[in-house]
């Protein structure tokens, strides 16, 4: 059962993915060539550390459905595409911190962003028939590297927010908590 | 950064660099058959199936499964393709040239993909293809000699 914490902390945090999407969409920060920068994949990934995988997927799939019926107009092509990548990554993201272990924030980000692109190019080949461009998909990988590289930083800065006890398990123990607990 | 997050980076690095090479050494194979199916409003009468009208560079544009008639780029024009759910591509045509002017797509990202020339589509990232995922719309740019084959491999 979800504490009534964790129940507002994910609506904060869903309310903070859809402003971040938004954001990117006014502000016109997609750099072109149909790139996002997917700033939201780090509140991701921080849920992914601070809830687990079974919270963070649903969170992923209100903020693909709600930015697709609020800023994206429902278009069902877009939605799948969106879907697939937000799947993707956050199975990629799930099995850095959970499986591989090993791999700080930046490495989870990283892995999640070039999944998100790849994911979503791969379904726009295979089901949409997009041409199968090789030079775009290297752009997309690295331009998902470089933007998951900076949300898993980000996440960097914000692991003291998480909760002691996952703080513990994922190492994240600060010298101020390793003082309190030597103490 | 941990020893593996260098791994995952130069990993990505690696198959970023093997994707371009790729990219310089396949060309994309030249298209199948046409299948003149779908209607357009169009400033300038596309290819009536028979003989290709005059002209360096076609347009070869592409709705979902379906393909429309060769369009011959010599010269100034307008395409517009209105689908039934409200979805509309307007296209701009000159010699040589093409660039989608406007769409009601949501993201837009065909209408930012620019200006495509027979000169530049060997430079481009999108290389000869203007696509507007969201609408299902495709734009393949081709010079003559492919147009020709293409008329041949899809004669009856």
């Amino acid at each position: 059962m979800m504490s009534t914490r964790n129940l507002a902390l994910s609506g904060l945090f869903v309310a903070i993915m859809l402003i971040l999407g938004y954001l990117e969409k006014i502000l016109s920060l997609g750099l072109g060539y149909g790139i996002k920068l997917g700033l939201s994949n780090c509140v991701l990934l921080l849920c992914l550390y601070w809830f687990g995988t079974p919270i963070s997927v649903a969170l992923m799939l209100a903020k693909v459905f709600l930015s697709s019926i609020l800023f994206g107009g429902f278009n069902p092509i877009s939605l799948s595409l969106s879907l697939a990548g937000g799947a993707i990554s956050m199975l990629g993201m799930a099995l850095m911190v959970f499986a591989v272990r090993e791999v700080s924030p930046v490495g989870a980000g990283v892995v999640g962003g070039v999944l998100h692109n790849v994911g979503q190019l791969l379904v726009a080949i295979l089901v949409y028939s997009y041409p199968l461009l090789y030079s775009y998909i290297a752009l997309l990988l690295v331009v998902g590297a470089v933007m998951g590289g900076i949300t898993g930083t980000i996440v960097v800065r914000l692991k003291h927010f998480l909760p002691y006890e996952r703080r513990k398990q994922f190492g994240f123990l600060s010298r101020k908590d390793e003082d309190r607990a030597g103490a | 950064m941990k020893r593996r997050d260098i791994w995952i980076i130069g990993a990505v690095a690696v198959l970023a660099g093997l994707l371009l090479l790729l990219g310089q050494v396949i060309k994309p194979a030249p298209p199948v058959k046409a299948l003149p199916t779908l209607s357009i409003t169009n400033a300038r009468e596309p290819g009536s199936g028979g003989p290709l009208e005059e002209a360096n560079s076609y347009l070869r544009i592409r709705q979902g499964q379906e393909y429309y008639h060769l369009v011959p780029l010599n010269g100034p024009g307008q395409i517009v393709i209105r689908q039934d759910n409200g979805w509309e591509n307007v296209i701009h045509i000159d010699k040589d040239s093409v660039v989608m002017h406007s769409a009601n797509c949501p993201n837009q990202d065909c209408v930012n993909m620019g200006e495509m020339t027979l000169s530049n589509i060997d430079t481009r990232v999108f290389q000869r293809w203007i696509v507007c995922l969201a609408h299902q719309i495709s734009l393949e740019l081709m010079p003559r000699e492919e147009a020709l084959r293409l008329m041949e491999d899809s004669a009856p």
